[in-house]
């Protein structure tokens, strides 16, 4: 009997002591506010949903401080690295590039994970040189914000698809001015930022740098000033220099406080950026929203905000609970509840016949444009969306040569003249990577 | 204070004590400064020297490996349109800066220098902007100036005038930051010029007055003068500061509109923290500390012999 009990009571200190003995992995995010609050969210609820892994999240600040810590990290010898970390869109090139990253297809391949159950654009973004490397896990595209209320007033029926013209037409019926001729109210407000000029793009079937959009061979060259982004840089500066649209610089949120104030009419911004901005016009007028424009004919949107990477060098122990925590992010009620409460997209299939998810799209209808945009999109190498290095300094330049074109400049010498830059850029990324 | 206090000894001590005391002395100050010295060896020697060898290196991508370069860094600077356009910026945005401020600083002191009833209130509200972060004076400034519908052009607008792009226009951008870090710095400059101008003795001006010297005669040949120890201090700290103002550029502009303001140190920042060039930042950081001590050095130098020492 006593030997029994002692049994037992072994068993069930043995058992505290494995509850104990939890692998902890640090996770690195980049999401604040609102996002920010969904992210611990999830880990929370992974901490809470099994006792095997702790994930330890962090939030670091902007990409760009997060990739600067991760650097830092591996200097040092790669103490303080996490297991996890968020990276941007426009990173997938240099981290691929860079060693650090255990790829996502090599921990799913043997761990046996169907990769055919992610969503292909999502899927194809982060595939470099034919491997999956990182996991999408805050995925957005580009998307045209309409305050309906004006839009009725000017007569103008609602349409989910526009093309550049339809666009432009909208926008002059809509601009409101002065007796002075001073406009009172825009027709159109874009941020100047080279995700537009990139989307363009490919929603037209056109690449933004060389050798497909990177995807056949490493891109050496970028061909931004291709005819779609001419003419879309080439419709928004003359729009801005005849007081149709607005120049509110590159801050978005000068833009976005612009619109929801009912100062412009039609605005461009990310998906992400939906609740923020129902939440800034609140009751003043109803949005509606619709997919992003093109030149002739729709090819569809790459994606764009970040994936998670796993970086190498920890023990299979580590990296297993890693995977764990990945697991549980793909699953599909994890995904519901995190596109419910960011406006994100789903990464894998099948989230959006979920009941929660279909409630909440009904509640808020605004919330399918991106999901309908993306199920739309063609599959092909320009809605993979451009992959190459040095992207974050490119885009600089881009945005350099948007605000010529709106000063003056014709847009074709801007964007002719902004890639001679952007090359050397890519050049000297290209050699710096050591195969 | 230690030489009074050295001289009274050699007058009562015999010479053994005197060196036993100024050993103490000398390991009493030394423990004094060591905590301070050590704070600049880790974080600011150390990184300096530090910038220094990087910048004949050049590194692979996660800066894990690096190669010895030599000066390629440095030839690449001087050829890069880039950072030359980054320099015109940083002395345009220096030249308007340093005036600017130097003088509503001084028109700030003149004004509250002596004591007059309310004067504290008045003080205050001039030396309010120091109070003020760098970063809430940007976000606020942003609002002010924001292009459509920010207090500035909407006063501009209620008496008549067009409103301006303040922030979105390439010839605009520079002198708007410009006008804000002026602005941000004046709080600093008043104290620092009115401690100066409490420090004239007052019988100099009872003086002047008794000869039938008006004001401006006792600005020009008393204040100025007798402040120009201070001015001179205060001129190349401002120099010093807007070379290397950040905070409200990254705030306000990040380098924008078409890299108007694109100072150098913000080239830097964005080659480094960006563009992952961490070698090649480094160069352009070792130029820019070379050409800071070259005008410090210049200043004192220029500046110094025209100062008046009392």
């Amino acid at each position: 009997m006593l030997r029994r009990w002692l049994i037992l009571a072994g068993i069930a200190l043995g058992g505290l002591g494995l509850a104990q003995q939890r692998i902890t992995i640090d996770f690195w995010h980049s999401m604040g506010g609102v996002l920010g609050e969904a992210t611990e969210a999830l880990v929370k609820d992974f901490n809470a949903a099994q006792n095997r892994v702790t994930v330890r999240s962090q939030f670091v600040g902007s990409y760009d401080d997060g990739l600067n810590k991760l650097r830092a990290a591996l200097q040092a010898g790669g103490q303080g690295r996490p297991n996890v970390i968020q990276v941007y869109d426009i990173g997938a090139r240099f981290m691929a590039d860079s060693g650090a990253v255990l790829p996502l297809e090599d921990l799913a391949r043997a761990n046996n994970f169907d990769l055919s159950q992610f969503v292909p654009q999502p899927r194809n973004y982060y595939t470099v040189d034919g491997k999956l490397y990182g996991l999408a896990f805050n995925s957005s595209n580009p998307i045209l914000y309409f305050n309906a209320q004006a839009l009725e007033q000017a007569g103008i029926p609602y349409r989910n698809t526009w093309s550049l013209a339809d666009l432009e037409a909208a926008a002059r019926k809509l601009t409101i001015k002065d007796a002075s001729g001073k406009t009172t109210r825009y027709g159109l407000s874009i941020p100047i930022d080279s995700w537009f000029m990139e989307q363009f793009s490919y929603n037209s079937g056109q690449y933004f740098c060389n050798n497909e959009n990177g995807r056949k061979a490493r891109a050496t060259e970028v061909t931004f000033n291709n005819p779609a982004a001419v003419a879309f840089l080439d419709t928004w500066a003359r729009l801005v220099r005849e007081g149709v649209a607005a120049n509110t610089g590159r801050n978005w949120a000068d833009s976005q406080s612009l619109f929801a104030q009912g100062n412009a009419a039609i605005a461009v911004y990310s998906t992400a950026s939906l609740t923020g901005v129902l939440r800034q016009v609140g009751n003043r007028f109803p949005v509606r929203t619709a997919f992003y424009p093109y030149l002739r004919e729709r090819n569809g949107t790459a994606i764009g905000g970040a994936a998670v990477y796993l970086i190498r060098g920890f023990s299979d122990e580590q990296n297993a609970a890693s995977w764990e925590f990945i697991r549980f992010l793909l699953r599909p009620e994890t995904q519901a509840k995190w596109i419910i409460g960011t406006g994100y997209f789903p990464v894998v299939k099948g989230v959006t016949e979920l009941p929660s998810v279909r409630q909440a799209y009904v509640r808020q209808p605004n919330y399918t444009t991106a999901v309908r945009q993306l199920e739309t999109s063609k599959v092909n190498t320009a809605s993979a969306g451009c992959l190459m290095g040095g992207f974050t300094e490119i885009r600089q330049i881009v945005q350099s040569a948007i605000e010529e074109a709106l000063r003056g400049k014709p847009a074709q010498q801007a964007l002719d003249e902004a890639k001679q830059r952007a090359d050397q850029v890519l050049a000297r990324y290209n050699a710096s990577v050591r195969p | 204070m230690i030489n009074a206090k050295n001289s009274e000894r050699n007058l009562q001590n015999s010479i053994p004590t005197r060196r036993i005391g100024r050993l103490g002395e000398g390991l009493e100050v030394a423990l004094l400064l060591l905590p301070a010295l050590l704070l600049l060896l880790v974080f600011t020697v150390w990184p300096t020297l530090n910038a220094f060898w990087l910048s004949f290196h050049r590194e692979n991508l996660l800066g894990t490996e690096r190669d010895w370069v030599g000066l390629a860094n440095y030839a690449e600077m001087l050829r890069d349109p880039a950072f030359w356009r980054a320099v015109g910026a940083t002395f345009l945005f220096a030249a308007i800066v340093v005036p600017v401020q130097l003088l509503l600083g001084l028109l700030a002191a003149l004004m509250v220098a002596r004591p007059f009833p309310g004067v504290a209130l008045f003080r205050t509200l001039f030396f309010l902007t120091t109070a003020v972060p760098t970063a809430v004076a940007a976000v606020a400034w942003g609002w002010y100036l924001h292009p459509v519908g920010g207090t500035v052009n909407r006063w501009l607008e209620a008496v008549g005038l067009p409103a301006q792009p303040w922030l979105t226009s390439p010839e605009l951008a520079l002198p708007t930051l410009a006008v804000v870090t002026a602005w941000a710095g004046v709080g600093f400059t008043a104290i620092l010029l009115t401690a100066g101008l409490q420090q004239i003795p007052e019988d100099l001006y009872e003086a002047a007055r008794i000869d039938g010297a008006g004001a401006w005669r006792q600005f020009w040949h008393i204040t100025l003068p007798m402040l120009s120890p201070t001015l001179f201090l205060v001129a190349l700290l401002t120099v010093l500061t807007s070379l290397t103002a950040f905070g409200q550029i990254h705030l306000l502009t990040r380098g924008g509109p078409m890299e108007s303001t694109t100072v150098w140190i913000y080239r830097i920042y964005q080659d480094a923290f960006f563009n992952f060039r961490f070698s090649y930042a480094a160069a352009q950081s070792v130029a820019l500390f070379l050409v800071l001590l070259l005008l410090a050095a210049l200043q004192f130098r220029g500046l110094g012999r025209r100062v008046h020492y009392e």
